[in-house]
């Protein structure tokens, strides 16, 4: 045992002060007698009355002195080795990824991984600098303090596993950025995770040796990895891939859930290692399918997985043509538009309308908002000239517009010439010069030179690919349909400038966007499952779908990995090896403990005297 | 019927009757003169009882010619009776505040009980009593008086003594000049420094056979005494700090009884009797067993 304070056990000397209360003679009570002829007498006779008395046995003066003496006690502070314990700089790295949900170790990974990092805390020497980072999509630094052991378990207790992937590059990273320079006094980096995760790259240069306390024990895991939805008739062709990730040959069934009913389920096999696609004819219609897992494995995040079948309708299109049915057709195949054919004598350019495609036809006054003219007749307002032969076609440069669209075999009998004035660019060439032109500023507009009639290019797969992109580009989703991971960058956007945006979370939650749209991302989309978009209020107001599914075809199995390799500890001037103090057990918490049951044993003592 | 004055003093019809039956006890003959009576005086008297005889001369009571010796001797002898005179039993209570003291009587209490049954025995003995009340002087004083209803007199005086600031023997001196011939009983705790002797000189020249009694409690004997207190003295106010250990006890008793016996040897010295009474002894063994035992009754 030693004594922090050895100093202290001086206080002790107050303790003679409580003994000698014991042995001096108390003030006297007065009590009259007939005489004290003969008491002096006494007196005189046994040595006179003396200003102390005999020490006498007292559960109180008993009581007192355990209770001064454990005081004393406790100010010395005494303790005793407990083994070695940390005293430098410790970066925590606490994994919160979507696979710590696993519940292969009692309750989760998670709670286990938590539960080690409070016992590495309470193995930290006082005077050690923690910073906790949380590993998940988005590795982030949650607490750091010196010498506040409670501050780190406070922040400790309030990390949730997420949805998402963990980002063990990025935790080592911030770790690293967190021990910062300050490593004279020793530092270490300690991690507690299951290590699923991709390993970080090789040039990675931690300034600390790193801990690994993995988690988990096994990866006896099903999972849904991917999952796909084309139209159909009459309803959606869904294709999902279910891997069995473990060892062990797994007997279970796949349901298959549209607009909240099951409306298929399948028994599938699947062998240790084995993955297989279950695909489903549905029979009706419906927005929103579902696929789950009907099977008990250590992960139920990745047992379920959504995709929108058919996004609902929100923005109006306007064909105004004298009966184009290729266009009507490539437009259509957008399943977010309503596309309404308009006779050009018809057509009035105040109309309403998200998006207007004027099939060989130019109004005297163009639409106000976004427009897609195909084959106009020669007009000074867009520099459109006379005809041209053209020949073949060739991009202009390398555009995302022009992405799955083979022009190659694209001929062209003759088009306008373009002039192509700011702030319109060129996308597609041909011989007479750009044959498409494209206008980023508001409103967005794309200007095709020739007519549909003068190419093959309705006839080739180049045509509904141009058509969907130009669209696309032109009036972009209100929300992208595609599934995205946890805590992705989701975008929604209104069609109309101002209207009011919110989103419903899967949970009920909802969560309001700047009007006219913004930008969800982290926590916003952290939940997995259906996100409702609602775009405008009251009766004109629409709604589109997207999804967020743990579909990680990057993560693999959930079995726990050991340790990534990673570089030594870069050797830094003051760099030095961690900082080990002698671990002590202290004492005076108890001892306090045992004055002040003394303290209330004398009360007591004193109360039944009295 | 009870009689208040006899309640107050703790004696009753009963005490009394087994009291009529004793006689204080004088061991020398009172001086002459004074009052016929039935103690007997130095010189001839007119009693019964031949103590002596003496030739005839003219003018003497033919009544007391011994015959009988004139029949043997042929002379005339007169018979010369014993001189016998009324004793004069003066009770002295100490009326200090000290005798306050006692359980389940005060030390007083018991010294006015004793001393009313001491009068009651003196009155039917055919005794004069007289009564004095003393602390450090006399208090109170009652003249000698004779028979049932001198001695209601010197009863309710008494009931009705009061009580002293502090004992001193030079009362006893002070009153030793208004004392007739006789007994004279001083009912005391004698707890106090002052020489006694000077007290029982005087008495002695007063022609004063001398009884003390000292009256304690049963506190005083066995002090029931715990802890460290300080002990004040009831009539000067000193006080003395004391812790009550078995050893300062035993030397309190040590004391007391040094303090008895050296009264009881000065009592011996001045040819007085000393008695102990207890408070806690009932009076009527104090009267009937304890002072016929010491000789102070018959």
């Amino acid at each position: 045992m030693s004594f922090a304070a050895p100093l202290a056990g001086l206080a002790g000397l107050l303790l003679g002060g409580v003994l000698l209360l014991h042995v001096l003679r108390p003030q006297r009570p007065d009590r009259v007698v007939p005489a004290t002829l003969l008491w002096r007498e006494a007196m005189q006779e046994v040595g006179g009355s003396v200003p102390w008395r005999r020490l006498r046995r007292s559960w109180s003066l008993l009581l007192q002195l355990v209770a001064g003496a454990a005081t004393v006690l406790a100010l010395t502070q005494p303790g005793f080795a407990a083994g070695q314990r940390i005293g430098g700089r410790v970066a925590v790295v606490l994994d919160i990824s979507a696979t710590m949900q696993a519940t292969d170790v009692s309750p989760t990974r998670f709670e286990s991984a938590r539960s080690a990092v409070r016992s590495y805390l309470d193995g930290l020497a006082p005077q050690a600098r923690v910073t906790l980072v949380a590993m998940g999509a988005r590795p982030h630094v949650v607490a750091d303090a010196a010498g506040d052991a409670s501050t780190v378990r406070r922040a400790l207790d309030g990390l949730r596993p997420e949805n998402g992937a963990a980002d063990l590059e990025g935790a080592l990273s911030l770790a690293a950025a967190a021990l910062g320079s300050s490593t004279a006094g020793g530092a270490r980096i300690a991690v507690f995770s299951d290590g699923v995760a991709s390993p970080p790259h090789a040039s990675l240069q931690l300034p600390a040796p790193v801990e690994w306390h993995s988690a988990g024990s096994s990866g006896e895991d099903v999972a849904i990895t991917g999952l796909d939805v084309a139209q159909g008739t009459p309803g959606p062709a869904v294709a999902a891939r279910v891997a069995n990730q473990g060892h062990a040959h797994r007997d279970l069934a796949v349901e298959c859930v549209l607009d909240g009913h099951v409306v298929d389920r399948r028994p599938l096999a699947l062998d240790g290692g084995q993955a297989r696609d279950v695909r489903f004819s549905l029979p009706t219609a419906g927005q929103v399918v579902e696929v789950r897992l009907d099977v008990s494995d250590v992960l139920a995040l990745d047992d379920v997985a959504w995709a929108v079948a058919r996004p609902p309708v929100v923005y109006r299109v306007a064909l105004v043509t004298r009966g184009d049915a290729f266009l009507l057709d490539a437009l259509r195949l957008r399943g977010d538009v309503a596309v309404t054919v308009v006779d050009p004598a018809a057509y009035r350019a105040s109309d309403a309308w998200d998006l207007t495609v004027l099939d060989a036809t130019l109004p005297a006054a163009l639409p106000a908002g976004p427009v897609l003219i195909w084959g106009p007749p020669a007009d000074g307002r867009l520099g459109v000239g006379g005809q041209a032969a053209a020949g073949s076609l060739r991009p202009a440069a390398a555009d995302p517009l022009l992405d799955g669209v083979d022009l190659a075999t694209v001929r062209v009998a003759r088009t306008r010439t373009l002039a192509a004035p700011q702030p319109w660019r060129p996308v597609v060439d041909a011989a007479s010069g750009p044959v498409l032109l494209v206008r980023d500023a508001a409103p967005r507009a794309a200007l095709v030179g020739f007519d549909l009639h003068e190419s093959d290019l309705p006839l080739r797969p180049a045509f509904p690919v141009l058509v969907d992109h130009l669209s696309r580009f032109l009036l972009p989703p209100a929300a992208p349909a595609r599934p995205h991971l946890p805590g992705a960058t989701v975008q929604v956007t209104a069609a109309i400038a101002g209207a009011a945006v919110s989103v419903t979370r899967p949970d009920g939650s909802r969560l309001r966007l700047p009007d006219g749209g913004g930008v969800l991302s982290g926590a916003d989309t952290e939940q997995v499952g259906v996100y409702t978009a609602t775009l405008g209020s009251g009766a004109g107001a629409v709604q589109a779908l997207f999804t967020v599914d743990a579909l990680d075809p990057g993560a693999g199995s959930v079995a726990p990995r050991p340790a990534p390799p990673l570089a030594a500890p870069r050797s830094t001037p003051g760099t030095a090896a961690p900082a080990v103090a002698a671990g002590r057990v202290e004492l005076w918490p108890w001892l306090v403990g045992l004055a002040m049951l003394a303290l209330l044993g004398e009360w007591l003592v004193w109360e039944r005297g009295r | 019927m009870a009689v208040p004055v006899l309640d107050s003093l703790g004696l009753d019809a009963a005490l009394l009757g087994a009291l009529d039956r004793r006689t204080l006890r004088l061991r020398r003959p009172l001086p002459g003169g004074e009052v016929a009576g039935t103690r007997r005086a130095r010189g001839a008297g007119e009693s019964v009882e031949v103590s002596d005889h003496r030739a005839y001369a003219p003018g003497d009571d033919l009544r007391r010619v011994d015959w009988g010796a004139f029949a043997r001797s042929d002379r005339l002898s007169v018979r010369l009776g014993l001189a016998e005179r009324e004793a004069t039993v003066t009770l002295v209570v100490d009326r200090s505040r000290s005798m306050e003291f006692g359980e389940p009587v005060s030390k007083a209490d018991r010294a006015r009980s004793i001393a009313a049954a001491m009068a009651w025995v003196a009155v039917q003995g055919g005794d004069r009593v007289a009564v004095a009340g003393v602390g450090s002087t006399v208090v109170r004083w009652c003249p000698p008086v004779r028979g049932r209803v001198g001695v209601h007199r010197a009863w309710r005086l008494l009931a009705s003594l009061p009580v002293a600031a502090a004992g001193d023997p030079a009362a006893l001196v002070a009153l030793a000049p208004r004392l007739r011939p006789g007994l004279c009983v001083v009912l005391s705790d004698f707890m106090t420094t002052a020489d006694w002797g000077v007290a029982l000189r005087a008495l002695r020249g007063a022609r004063q056979e001398v009884l003390l009694i000292q009256v304690l409690s049963a506190a005083e004997l066995d002090p029931e005494l715990a802890g460290d207190l300080r002990l004040r003295d009831s009539e000067s106010g000193a006080a003395v700090e004391v812790s009550a250990t078995p050893a300062v006890l035993r030397a309190y008793r040590q004391a007391l009884d040094a303090h008895t016996a050296r009264l009881g040897a000065l009592a011996r010295g001045h040819g007085a009797t000393f008695l102990r009474v207890v408070t806690t002894t009932p009076l009527r063994t104090v009267l009937l067993a304890d002072m016929p035992r010491a000789g102070a009754l018959r």
